[in-house]
């Protein structure tokens, strides 16, 4: 009994180890597809910073970052998700021409200072990344 | 039906060294058939060894004792349930545990991952076949429980020490946390191995490493508690090497929860995570060398045995081979960022790193000295528990306290001002805490006083924490659910300063007492007075059973019975601890019947009055709860993983 | 942003808090008990841990005046030598017997060990099995 079990069991295994060579006996193809390496990086930077500036105004609105620290970190990271979402949107108008799309470096918007202590909300026209969903801020 | 068992064995070891071989070259030459030929052998690995385990499994069920293994460890007399807990309670069966798991992780994770993070996978499989190798070597060719003997008619039975529902789920638990942690090693040196050292790695196994880190934190508890109920030396930790085997991984895994959330963020420390992975997933195994080497003096030691060498070498490869690798990368592992400023989360957590791994080289070195003078000095000579006893102080209240400033602190950075307002509330709550405190008598014991003052602090911040969030969401529930990783962590903070509290209490402020009571004679505790009622003996088959009848009054008024117990198959004896809790303020009164005399009703007790210990219970669900709460999957989390791969 | 990043401040200040608060420890209080077995005790006197399997047979009482008396044999059997014990406190741990692998502390004069905790360890189930013949 055991080893018509064992035997059974051997022949799946054999099966099952040379099934991509069973399946596909002579490929086009053998290499192994690489990631669409530019693409996905750029969705992450831009989920990366959009996350960042979503904890940055939950720790604002907690009150664990004062008006004058969230001053002076909201703007570089506004400009780096603004920077990311160029990215994908030069990307998606002209494909994959560009494999890391150089941005021409930008003049450092003025420093944030006669903006209010309420922040404005951030254009979202991606679904919020992470963490908490803040509602706009009606201080 | 051993032979079934050596054959799948043997399958698994084949099939490991093809998906470490083939994966490996499919790997380097971008071959991908054989890529997912050698995934698939992964896959069957751990199928051929699920049968080998089934084999055990129901050859220790069966009672069939032409399996020597099933011989020792068993008896026809033995429950279902024990029966199948010998699976682990011997040296052969535990590495098929460890095995299985292994293999079962590896496939999971492997299968689970092998769309999205495709290059690092390729990589991932050999690595894991090489792990798995080691094990499946190891059980075909050194260490097999598939040996067979002419059958006994019974068997050696379970030491009785062993048969309790502890058995049953203290060693799976701490093995789903060791094994647990090949993983994320295993994806990090595929990620270096692929050149692919950004943060997907880190992302993808995230939940892992937070369910064996879990695993294992819960698994020591259930020991300590196991060795406090049943073992009945008063204590529940005792800085014993094998117990140490378990700690040491904990604590590199606990900094590498931390670190990489700095990695995620920033771009940080590249280098250093690879390092705290590997140093975690060595420590994992060096742990089960200490633990059948025979090597340390143990009280759960083992004698020597063969397999203590063939296991220090495995370690000694992986740590070079992972070394290695480390620094042949070191370019790719340039930090994206830097550090801003002292006064952010990343640099507490960079504080919190330097401590824990301080600790957990602390203890490394207490359990590797005697290794050390041996092989120096010619002579062995070990280090004691106030060593131990003086670094969890230096190291461990540090620790707790930051542990309330971190969370308070925001990324990149914050204000000393701001911060410092922040803290008012909770370090006023703290320093009221220590003023009543040292009224109630607590000021006797200064570490003591210390980390509940500190304690007391970090359950501030967590409640400041909890409040503002609950304010700027609306409610609790949503603020938890929207903030799983963060609000989980704080449950899981939280369940530490409990075991902190616990530990303080139990150790800084107990009362022991030691005394003969003759017939009728009475003593004191703090609290308690027993008055000795006499000695009687029971005998229920199997065991001879002497007690004491020990009337108490005082904080607890009832009756106990501290006992000896004699059994006959096997021939051992135990201590049958009496402990009764006062739930009310978390205490223990907790008796060992140190000697009887039947004859002459003289018994003498040692007394231990433990005030908190049972917080550290407590805690250890707090910590499971906590730890749920961050590894529960996330809905949105997923769709946008998903979206990802949508080709832009 | 700053051009050196504190992060190496930071980590060798660390570094160096960490190796002061070791190397203080070790200076002023830590000392380690040698851990002997009965074949090497004779050369040493004082504190020390004895590693052996115990010898009976057992006499006396741990909580008595003369202690519990038994000897220590070397575990590896290799050597004749024994080193007498008595052993003074709570009764050693229920898995204490004749034959069992023992680790005895306490101090060593005069040709006696005058014990002060046991450590039993548990009966041997890592030890490979030996093949059947």
């Amino acid at each position: 009994m055991s080893i018509v079990l064992g035997l059974v069991l051997a022949a799946v295994i054999v099966v099952l180890v040379a099934w991509p060579f069973l399946r596909d006996p002579s490929p086009e193809d053998d290499t192994i597809r690489a990631q669409p390496e530019g693409s996905l990086a750029l969705v992450e930077e831009r989920d990366r910073a959009l996350a960042a500036l979503k904890e940055l105004e939950f720790d604002h609105r907690t009150g664990k970052i004062d008006d004058e620290d969230y001053r002076a970190l909201v703007g570089p990271l506004r400009r780096d998700a603004a920077a990311a979402l160029r990215a994908i949107d030069r990307r998606q108008r002209y494909g994959g021409a560009m494999t890391e799309p150089e941005l021409p470096s930008e003049p450092a918007p003025p420093p944030d200072e006669g903006t209010p202590p309420t922040p404005a909300p951030v254009p979202e026209p991606y679904p919020p990344p992470d963490e908490a969903t803040v509602p706009s801020p009606q201080e | 039906m051993a032979d079934l068992g050596r054959a799948a064995l043997v399958v698994t070891l084949g099939l490991s060294v093809y998906a470490l071989v083939a994966g490996a070259a499919a790997a380097h030459s971008g071959r991908r058939r054989l890529a997912d030929s050698a995934r698939n052998a992964l896959f069957c690995a751990f199928g051929s060894t699920l049968v080998a385990a089934a084999v055990l499994a129901t050859a220790l069920l069966r009672h069939d004792f032409s399996f020597a293994y099933v011989a020792s460890h068993t008896n026809r007399a033995l429950p279902a349930a024990y029966s199948l807990s010998a699976f682990w309670g011997g040296q052969e069966g535990s590495l098929l545990l460890w095995l299985l798991v292994l293999t079962g992780y590896g496939a999971l994770a492997v299968a689970l991952n092998r769309r999205l993070l495709r290059d690092v996978i390729v990589w991932v499989v050999p690595v894991l076949g090489g792990i798995a190798t080691f094990f499946a070597f190891m059980l075909v060719a050194v260490s097999s429980p598939f040996v067979t003997q002419a059958a006994s008619f019974d068997g050696a039975g379970l030491t009785h020490s062993l048969r309790n529902p502890y058995m049953v789920a203290h060693p799976p638990m701490l093995y789903l946390g060791y094994v647990g942690l090949s993983v994320p090693f295993a994806f990090a040196m595929g990620a270096l191995l692929s050149g692919k050292t950004d943060e997907r790695w880190i992302v993808a196994t995230r939940r892992w490493t937070l369910a064996a880190w879990m695993f294992l934190g819960f698994g020591q508890l259930l020991g300590a508690h196991w060795a406090y109920t049943e073992i009945g030396w008063g204590g529940y930790y005792a800085w014993d090497p094998v117990e140490n085997a378990a700690l040491m991984p904990w604590l590199a895994a606990t900094a590498f929860l931390h670190s990489v959330m700095i990695q995620e963020r920033k771009g940080m420390l590249k280098v250093w995570n690879m390092v705290l992975v590997a140093l975690a997933f060595e420590l994992s195994v060096f742990g089960t060398f200490l633990t059948r080497s025979g090597v340390v003096n143990s009280i759960h030691s083992f004698s020597k045995s063969s397999l203590g060498g063939w296991f220090l070498a495995f370690v000694v490869i992986s740590s070079v081979f992972s070394l290695a690798l480390i620094m042949r990368r070191l370019p790719l592992l340039k930090a994206r960022t830097k550090l801003e400023s002292a006064l952010s989360r990343e640099a507490t957590f960079l504080y919190n790193n330097l401590l824990l791994v301080a600790l957990c080289l602390t203890v490394l070195w207490g359990v590797l000295f005697p290794i050390v003078t041996q092989l120096v000095k010619g002579e062995t000579r070990t280090i004691g528990r106030p060593y131990y006893d003086f670094f969890l102080r230096a190291f461990g209240l540090p620790l707790l306290l930051l542990m309330g400033i971190g969370p308070l602190i925001a990324w990149r950075k914050t204000s000393l001002r701001g911060l410092v307002r922040t803290l008012a509330w909770p370090i006023a709550t703290a320093a009221v805490c220590g003023v009543v405190l040292v009224a109630l008598g607590a000021g006797s014991s200064r570490p003591g006083l210390i980390a509940y003052t500190f304690s007391a602090f970090v359950l501030g911040t967590i409640c400041v924490e909890l409040v503002r969030g609950t304010r700027a969401t609306g409610s609790l529930l949503l603020l938890v659910s929207r903030n799983r990783r963060r609000y989980g962590g704080y449950v899981v903070h939280a369940a530490i300063v409990l075991l902190a509290i616990g530990i303080a209490g139990s150790s800084a402020y107990s009362h022991t007492v030691e005394k003969r009571l003759a017939l009728g004679q009475s003593m004191h505790v703090a609290g308690y007075t027993l008055v000795n009622r006499g000695v009687s003996t029971v005998n229920p088959p199997g065991v001879t059973r002497t007690f004491a009848t020990l009337d108490v009054t005082g904080r607890f008024d009832g009756t106990i019975r501290p006992a000896q117990a004699t059994y006959a198959i096997p021939p051992e004896s135990s201590q049958e601890v009496s402990i009764k809790t006062d739930w009310l303020c978390a205490e223990d009164l907790y008796v060992i019947a140190d000697e009887l005399h039947p004859a002459t009703g003289v018994v003498w007790v040692k007394v231990l009055v433990k005030p908190l210990v049972n917080l550290i219970w407590i805690a250890g669900f707090s910590f499971l709860f906590g730890s749920l709460i961050a590894l529960w999957p996330d809905a949105r989390e997923q769709r946008r993983l998903v979206a990802r791969l949508v080709p832009a | 942003m700053p051009t050196r990043s504190p992060a190496r401040l930071v980590v060798a200040l660390a570094v160096a808090a960490v190796l002061a608060v070791f190397l203080l420890y070790t200076a002023v209080a830590g000392h380690s008990t040698p851990t002997l077995t009965p074949s090497q005790v004779a050369a040493h006197s004082g504190k020390l841990a004895v590693v052996g399997t115990v010898v009976g047979p057992l006499r006396g009482d741990s909580h008595s005046a003369s202690g519990l008396r038994f000897a220590l044999a070397d575990p590896t059997g290799t050597s004749v030598k024994r080193v007498l014990v008595a052993y003074h406190g709570s009764s050693p741990p229920p898995l204490f017997q004749v034959g069992r692998s023992v680790v005895v502390t306490g101090t060593y004069e005069h040709g006696q060990l005058a014990g002060s905790d046991i450590v039993t360890k548990c009966p041997s189930k890592y030890t490979s099995t030996p093949p059947a013949s």
